[in-house]
């Protein structure tokens, strides 16, 4: 295979693939969780967002009664995992329930599952579904490399296409028209020999 | 005198269990040279699919990425491995048209068949073979004889001419086998023409 072929195609996949990835760091999208919260422990889901957007979290206890969960910041996270104290953007107490929020900025945030005070030493259960409508920057960066790659191998790929086809034909040229290609004789001595095909 | 090329076939393969090795056949006025190009090798291919499919899952798991985009990924990845393990794959760069005969003759892999130790000659496309078969015999010095058989796979592009004419795929490979077989009768001197067969 001609190496810009080759190029070309390595550059379309990789646009395809970077194009996938961005869609689906774009598009709004939805992420199910299907947790076991240990007993005395606690559970996070961590996500990243570009800029300020708004995200919900829908949750079902399974087992194990009330939980609580928080929408917290990266710094209300840190400060939660160092002293124990949760403070947060949104709370919600109840078997099931809605969490929605706009977030301030881009950045990271979590989203925090814990018992109930008196059920602290139950297993819970919890179904949870994030909906989020902002950049994921993880997505976004990956499919953005991905076009990137694409455009320019694409680009190299193509301009030596077009080195390739300015030149003239050669015999390996020829016989991708013609099957089998024959070589043109030689010149007289003392004249200028043209390419063969 | 210098030694005349005379035409050009393009991607003569012979197969090994585990390789393919792509030639491209000049035949001069004197010879055949078989002159390598690149080999591809289904082990390092398989390889390059399950590294790709080890990467993807890998990634997948890394990233923590949501929805289908694990499976994207990972079969991305098993497509891109084979693709990467090509570079690993020896090969020639050949210039058929600058480079003279004894050149191509010098160059790591070339097959070098003068006409002069040529015994036999078969050109066929024989039953459940989908490519024609290139058979050539010759003599060896030490007084053997070895036969070397090639598949005749033409040009994708030529063969998508073809079918767009609306020629069955046998008719195409046929009429490859027959411009071939002209090739060789066109090349072959006369007294080399005569005593060797070019069948069927």
């Amino acid at each position: 295979m001609r190496s810009d072929r080759a190029l070309i195609g390595i550059a379309a996949f990789a646009l395809v693939f970077g194009l996938s990835w961005l869609a689906s760091g774009i598009a709004p999208h939805s992420t199910d969780h299907n947790l076991d919260v240990p007993a005395g422990d606690y559970y996070h889901i961590d996500f990243a967002y570009l800029y300020a957007a708004p995200v919900s979290a829908t949750y079902q206890v399974t087992a194990g009664g009330p939980a609580r969960v928080y929408l917290m910041t990266d710094a209300q996270y840190s400060a939660f995992t160092t002293t124990g104290t949760a403070t947060d953007l949104v709370y919600s107490n109840a078997s099931s329930g809605t969490l929605s929020a706009d977030l301030p900025s881009g950045g990271t945030y979590h989203l925090v599952i814990r018992h109930e005070v008196g059920a602290l030493n139950t297993v819970l259960g919890i179904d949870v579904t994030m909906n989020y409508s902002s950049i994921s920057p993880t997505n976004f960066g990956i499919g953005f490399a991905g076009l990137l790659i694409g455009v320019v191998l694409g680009g190299i790929g193509l301009r030596r296409r077009a080195k390739r086809l300015a030149q003239p034909a050669s015999v390996v040229d020829a016989a991708e028209s013609q099957g089998v290609a024959y070589f043109r004789p030689p010149p007289p001595p003392g004249q200028g020999g043209g390419p063969n095909g | 005198m210098t030694e005349a090329k005379v035409a050009f076939i393009p991607r003569v393969v012979g197969s090994t269990r585990a390789t393919d090795r792509f030639y491209g056949l000049v035949l001069t006025d004197t010879r055949a040279l078989l002159v390598f190009e690149w080999a591809f090798n289904r082990v390092l291919s398989l390889a390059g699919m399950f590294g790709g499919l080890a990467c993807g899952v890998v990634l997948a798991i890394v990233l923590n990425a949501p929805g289908t985009t694990p499976v994207y990924l990972v079969l991305g990845l098993m497509i891109l491995g084979p693709l990467v393990a090509r570079v690993f794959m020896p090969r020639n760069k050949v210039d058929y048209d600058a480079m003279t005969a004894e050149g191509l003759a010098r160059l790591q892999g070339t097959i070098d068949i003068p006409y002069a130790s040529l015994v036999n000659l078969s050109i066929e496309r024989p039953n459940r073979r989908v490519f024609p078969r290139l058979r050539l015999e010759r003599a060896e010095a030490s007084g053997g004889r070895t036969t070397l058989a090639f598949a005749l796979r033409p040009e994708p592009a030529w063969f998508r001419a073809r079918r767009r004419e609306g020629l069955k795929p046998t008719a195409v490979h046929e009429a490859y086998a027959a411009d071939v077989r002209k090739a060789f009768t066109t090349a072959l001197p006369p007294e080399v023409a005569s005593r060797v067969r070019v069948s069927p």
